[in-house]
């Protein structure tokens, strides 16, 4: 195995292999917390980031995730250690604070939200920098790892962290789905919403608290400048595969926890190195994964399903140029290429390529230099051509359009005409055509 | 608290201040204070143009990811300053930029999605390549995102004129020089892309051109500013001293001084606060800019929170003035000898006893409204006093006619929103009211609606149009045409003409008799026993002294 792959081979080399092996049997206390806290975070910001985006809401999660700074700081000098309780209330203080003050300008000044947003979201992580800095040059805070909630390091979750973390997804994941039909309501239609009486703004704020637990429980180790990253790219990845909320919840928390599980460990391989960009990339992943590849939405399906489409409308016009170049009374006969390309006015080559075409899909045979349709080739052609005819005869009978005006909009639309419509269209004109 | 350190140091002005301006300290000081000076005040004039234009977000989209591109022009040239870097930092600016379009207008996400995903995105692909090669890029994980302006003056430097000039402020005084003349010599491109993008693209001045160059400026100056004020702090920089500019002011050119006097004001204080503190500079300076933005919040002249508290307590003062007005005007057509004691308006009103004994004090200053014999609970309303609340009982009236009349509210319902609008009705709106109503005797509940007199004439002068039924007045001239229509008339007024001959002579006494007419016709008995009737147009015109009033 070691000779065809050499990067694997170092890796078994180096001990990482093992390393991976020891992740993945969870036989550290250490792993297994810290893998029981990203699933919960995972799971927490994978529902509840399908509503902020839906809402348009990304950047208040950004904002939030940056503004829990300072309440960190001081959460962590109420005891000069990194007890969950006080640095999570003050985390949850200072984003909850943050999400007033952002509504409150708001209100009262002419500035824009994105420009709130962004000085309340840099004004508390310039505070936050502030009492961080403070703390580090102090020789009692110089040690005190509050640097990791930057960057994140899931390695540093505790078991007391987990309990927190542990009811607060609890809370989050309850309430939404507790209040799952009102969210989704409120989310699609406002002023339908409105219209029956749900509290709108009630569950405004309910989701921006939510969104302030989720980040509380995020940053230890997503870290609180990417804290964003974990609400907005798996559900904007799910929202790119699915057009139902419900299986859209259930793959953003699936990417969540998938990405979540991959920066966990690649950060246990690394020993020092953060949490937090590793998770944010593989969600990266995901969704670049998402934006091409999507059955639906995929931009690469889409172009693909369109160069299909030109394919086969090369095709089915090259059949359909066969089929009329052929000599009437009898197409056993077949047509030359030769002449083939020029009642087609292009080279031979080309004409050989397009005739290829036909071939491979079984519609046409080459004896010689002669094409000659098979039974197939010709069925299929003569549908084309009724279903040419077909809607001739609709774009100058019903539309009104002079007989030399349908003939383009015609050949584009019978190579997508549905058996359905045929047989309705074939109902109308057929008696009268015949 | 485990240490002998206290938390907050104690503030000693000599050695916090006055110290840092003089000997050894000086030089650092004005290079640290000075950087942070022109990164503030560079970042401040883009960020007027990123408010205006509603891109704040990508401006911190951009900061963040210029990350990726010092590291990328890192690993490629294994240095951490020159033209690669500038260049690396550019390109990724513009690559964020074109990727977060891209990305909303290929797929169903919104802006502020796309912008979440493609900056956090490119920043942790940035910290992950900084943190694989952390030990050679001398760039500390933690500094991306405050920066260290305190190593500055410890950085590689250039001498001038014997003055140790650091490289980054070197650079950065550079990229304050580029970015000023881009402004000045686009500066009218850059207003109508910020204040008007359809003329702007009309005019072929290309808006996303433009956007792709303010990109490409921010860029620079990101990086200029990176290793001082890191990605984070930076942002603050771009919006802070822009938006409490925007609070102060209207105009574009003063917005730029604003914000470049906040960045001073900012840099200093914080360079003193971090000093003192002990904490990073660039996080100083940072919290003083957004302190200096919630001053301006509170306190702009014109839209800070308090100037707008104080046009809402004017508002209300003068609403209390005002109903306590009418209020008394109300007790004089009922009592022989009206009196009130302030604490009686203040339960009428339903206002509180200060605020009432307020306004009661403000309405005697003004003479509207006096004490009988000196006795606070003897207040009654003045001969001056009477024009201003029959103004007011007036406007409140018409209104409530008007509302009945013509937008047809049932009469049980006018009087709570008259009772509002009595108080913002300016008087041309009124007199509008009342013409349009054909100048109504009595209101929907049947009181009488006060007139009112033609200012700058004699007391008792009116316009026919506002004689009651058996008023005697006496004609005593016409009303000037408006000036405009004066001038743009060029025969005789016609109106003046009509008037003439209706027969009504100056001097002549008249007795309104009759005005129950459709369409509206004062019917006027004249002295010798004729009667005449007036409509509506002329009788406006007519003026008379009024000189035996029915009510």
């Amino acid at each position: 195995m070691a000779s065809f792959c050499p990067i694997l081979a170092a890796a078994v080399d180096s001990g990482l292999w093992t390393q991976i092996v020891r992740f993945w049997s969870f036989q550290d206390a250490a792993v297994r917390t810290a893998t029981a806290g990203v699933l919960l975070l995972a799971i927490s910001s994978g529902t509840l980031g399908c509503f902020i985006v839906l809402r348009r809401l990304s950047l208040l999660g950004d904002s939030l995730g940056h503004a829990v700074l300072p309440g960190v700081c001081l959460g962590f000098l109420v005891t000069w250690t990194k007890d969950p309780r006080w640095i999570l209330t003050g985390a949850l203080a200072s984003a909850l604070l943050a999400s007033w003050l952002i509504g409150f300008i708001r209100r009262h000044s002419r500035l824009k939200p994105d420009v709130i947003m962004g000085l309340v979201l840099s004004g508390f992580f310039g505070v936050g920098t502030v009492l961080l800095t403070r703390i580090q040059n102090l020789p009692a805070g110089n040690q005190s790892g509050l640097n990791q909630f930057l960057f994140g390091q899931a390695s540093a979750i505790s078991e007391q962290d987990l309990w927190f973390m542990g009811a607060i997804s609890i809370v989050i994941v309850g309430g939404v789905v507790a209040l799952f039909k009102e969210l989704v309501l409120t989310s699609f239609d406002e002023g339908f919403a409105v219209a029956i009486g749900l509290p709108v703004r009630g569950l405004h704020y309910l989701l921006m608290g939510l969104t302030a637990l989720a980040v509380v429980i995020s940053i230890q180790a997503v870290g609180v400048v990417l804290v964003s990253a974990m609400l907005i790219t798996p559900a904007a990845a799910a929202l790119l595969c699915t057009d139902r909320m419900r299986n859209m919840v259930l793959l953003a928390v699936g990417f969540a926890v998938v990405a979540g599980l991959f920066g966990l460990n690649v950060s246990f391989l690394g020993k020092t190195l953060p949490t937090g960009p590793f998770i944010v990339l593989a969600l990266a992943a995901f969704f670049v994964a998402a934006y091409l590849f999507s059955p639906r939405y995929g931009v690469a399906i889409r172009g693909l399903r369109r160069w299909r489409q030109v394919q086969k409308t090369e095709r089915e016009n090259g059949l359909k140029s066969v089929f009329l170049a052929m000599p009437q009374g009898s197409p056993e006969d077949g047509v030359s290429i030769a002449r083939l390309a020029e009642s087609r006015q292009e080279s031979a080559a080309r004409t050989r390529r397009v005739v290829r075409g036909l071939v491979g899909r079984g519609w046409a045979q080459m004896i010689g230099e002669t094409v000659v349709l098979t039974e197939r080739g010709q069925t299929r052609a003569r549908e084309l051509d009724r279903n040419y005819r077909l809607w001739e005869h609709f774009l100058t009978n019903e539309v009104n359009l002079p007989i030399d005006h349908t003939q383009r909009d015609a050949e584009n639309i019978e190579h997508i005409l549905g058996p359905e419509l045929v047989r309705e269209l074939g109902a109308k004109y057929d008696e009268h055509h015949a | 608290m485990p240490d002998s350190v206290p938390f907050i140091p104690h503030f000693d002005f000599h050695e916090h201040v006055l110290q840092l301006w003089s000997g050894a300290e000086l030089h650092n000081t004005v290079v640290t204070v000075g950087m942070g000076f022109l990164v503030t005040a560079v970042c401040g004039w883009i960020g007027c143009y990123l408010i205006l234009q509603g891109m704040a977000l990508l401006g911190d989209a951009i900061s963040h990811t210029v990350l990726l591109g010092i590291v990328v022009a890192f690993l490629v040239t294994g240095e951490v300053a020159g033209v690669a870097m500038f260049v690396g930092a550019t390109l990724t600016g513009l690559l964020t930029t074109v990727a977060i379009e891209a990305l909303h207008s290929t797929s169903r996400l919104k802006e502020d999605a796309a912008i979440g995903i493609v900056f956090t995105s490119l920043f942790a692909l940035g910290v992950v390549l900084l943190s694989a090669f952390a030990g050679k890029a001398h760039i500390d994980t933690q500094h991306v995102l405050y920066g260290n302006l305190e190593l500055l003056a410890s950085g590689a430097s250039l001498s001038l004129r014997g003055h140790e000039i650091p490289v980054a402020v070197i650079q950065m005084a550079a990229i304050a020089v580029v970015v000023s003349g881009l402004i000045i010599a686009f500066y009218k491109e850059l207003l109508v892309v910020s204040f008007d993008p359809q003329l702007a693209a009309s005019l072929g001045l290309w808006p996303r051109l433009i956007r792709y160059g303010m990109m490409a400026v921010l860029s620079l100056t990101v990086v200029g500013a990176f290793q001082s004020v890191g990605a984070v702090l930076v942002v603050a920089m771009l919006i802070a001293p822009a938006a409490t500019a925007y609070l102060l002011t209207r105009r574009l050119p003063l917005m730029f001084v604003y914000s470049t006097l906040a960045a001073g004001g900012s840099s200093l204080i914080g360079y003193h606060l971090a000093y003192w503190l002990d904490v990073s500079a660039a996080g100083a300076m940072v919290s003083v800019s957004c302190g200096l933005f919630g001053l301006a919040f509170l306190f702009a002249p014109e839209q800070g929170l308090a100037a707008g508290a104080l046009r809402r307590l004017r508002l209300r003062m003068r609403m209390h003035q005002e109903n306590i007005l009418r209020l008394m005007l109300k007790g004089d057509s009922v009592a022989v000898q009206p009196r009130i004691a302030p604490d009686q308006i203040a339960a009428a009103l339903g206002i509180s006893r200060m605020a009432a004994a307020w306004a009661v004090g403000m309405l005697k200053r003004r003479g509207w409204i006096e004490a009988v014999d000196g006795r606070a609970e003897n207040l009654r309303l003045t001969d001056r006093g009477r024009a201003p609340a029959e103004r007011l009982d007036r406007a409140h009236r018409l209104w409530e006619t008007y509302l009945v009349e013509q937008v047809g509210v049932a009469s049980d319902h006018v009087h709570p929103t008259a009772e509002e609008v009595e108080h913002v009705l300016s008087e041309q709106l009124v007199e509008r009211v009342d013409d349009v109503l054909g100048h109504p005797a009595i209101d929907p509940h049947g009181a009488p609606i006060p007139r009112s007199p033609i200012a700058d004439r004699a007391p008792g002068t009116y316009t026919l149009s506002k004689l009651r039924v058996g008023d005697r007045a006496r004609i005593v001239g016409l009303l000037d045409a408006p000036e405009g229509l004066a001038a743009a008339l060029t025969e005789p007024d016609r109106s003046v003409i009509e008037v003439v001959s209706l027969g009504l002579n100056l001097g002549q006494e008249v007795q309104l008799v009759d005005r129950s007419q459709e369409p509206p016709l004062w019917r006027l008995e004249l002295g010798d026993g004729r009667t005449l009737d007036v409509p509506h147009r002329l009788a406006d015109l007519v003026l008379v002294q009024l000189i035996g009033a029915v009510v």
